[in-house]
């Protein structure tokens, strides 16, 4: 396995409980939503460059799928 | 005259996403697709927010952690299976193939496990609202995931045969952009069904 394939997955496995908990009992309301989608930005592009390996392929493609996610989180806030 | 095929030389080849262009076409679909349902959702949640945050207290959320915990570990299993594969291992892509299948089957078996306790609850399709996107949304994401089990288990049979190689994986690599693709719709379904309130 790549170390940055593990790396990445720790990464992720402790994002993953950080949006448990913080939704449990850290955050509510407008904060818990920028926090969740924050989180999930990351854990979106992390995935998306590292194991799709999307970080090889042209910027186009970089540029649709980050765009993907950055406006995904705003209608998330506009419609919360 | 026999005319000669086009190939994509390697300048041309750079331009195309990882697993080609079609496969790219229906993740951005599904994206799309996905997306709309979560806004009408979240629109209607905004309409009475009260019922969709009590609705909400009836999902176990463990369950949806520990889902994400296994659909992020198959992505690693898969990523590690097509680089093995790449590098000329079969022996080694079809183990690790295998162990994506069976992270890929713990999910849809948590997930019936899921259903099964909602069901037994009486909280089917038509209970409330909120309870309609959560099998509209979720059920859709358990179908994707099915498809990408039984790709995977076909294209583990392949590789198995030596059809697949260090040579030929480009249709294992496009098979895998949809199994990551179930991975990342998870991860902004996950926090909006079951977290958000």
């Amino acid at each position: 396995m790549k170390r940055a394939n593990v790396i990445l997955w720790i990464v992720l496995v402790l994002l993953t409980l950080l949006t448990f908990y913080s939704s449990e009992d850290i955050f509510s309301g407008t904060k818990l939503v920028l926090v969740l989608m924050s989180i999930v930005i990351i854990k979106f592009l992390g995935i998306g460059f590292q194991y799709v390996e999307l970080k090889d392929a042209a910027p186009v493609w970089k540029v649709l799928f980050t765009g993907f996610i950055l406006v995904f989180a705003v209608l998330v806030l506009v419609f919360t | 005259m026999i005319e000669n095929t086009p190939v994509l030389n390697a300048e041309d080849k750079a331009y195309y996403p990882p697993g080609g262009l079609l496969i790219w076409i229906i993740v951005f679909l599904e994206f799309i697709t996905f997306s709309a349902g979560i806004m009408v959702f979240l629109s209607f949640r905004q309409g009475d927010i009260e019922l969709f945050n009590e609705s909400q207290q009836m999902l176990n959320s463990t369950f949806g952690m520990v889902n994400t915990i296994v659909l992020i570990t198959s992505g690693l299993l898969m990523a590690t299976a097509l680089g093995v594969l790449k590098s000329g291992n079969n022996k080694k892509a079809v183990f690790y193939i295998s162990l994506t299948v069976l992270f890929g089957l713990v999910f849809l078996i948590l997930k019936g496990f899921e259903y099964n306790e909602k069901m037994a609850m009486g909280l089917g399709f038509g209970y409330n609202q909120f309870f309609m996107f959560y099998w509209l949304l979720t059920g859709f994401h358990f179908i994707h995931v099915l498809v990408g089990v039984l790709l995977l288990t076909y294209m583990r049979y392949k590789t198995k045969s030596g059809f697949y190689s260090g040579s030929n994986y480009e249709d294992v690599e496009t098979v895998g952009v949809f199994w990551h693709m179930c991975d990342l719709i998870w991860i902004f379904l996950f926090p909006i069904i079951y977290l958000l309130h």
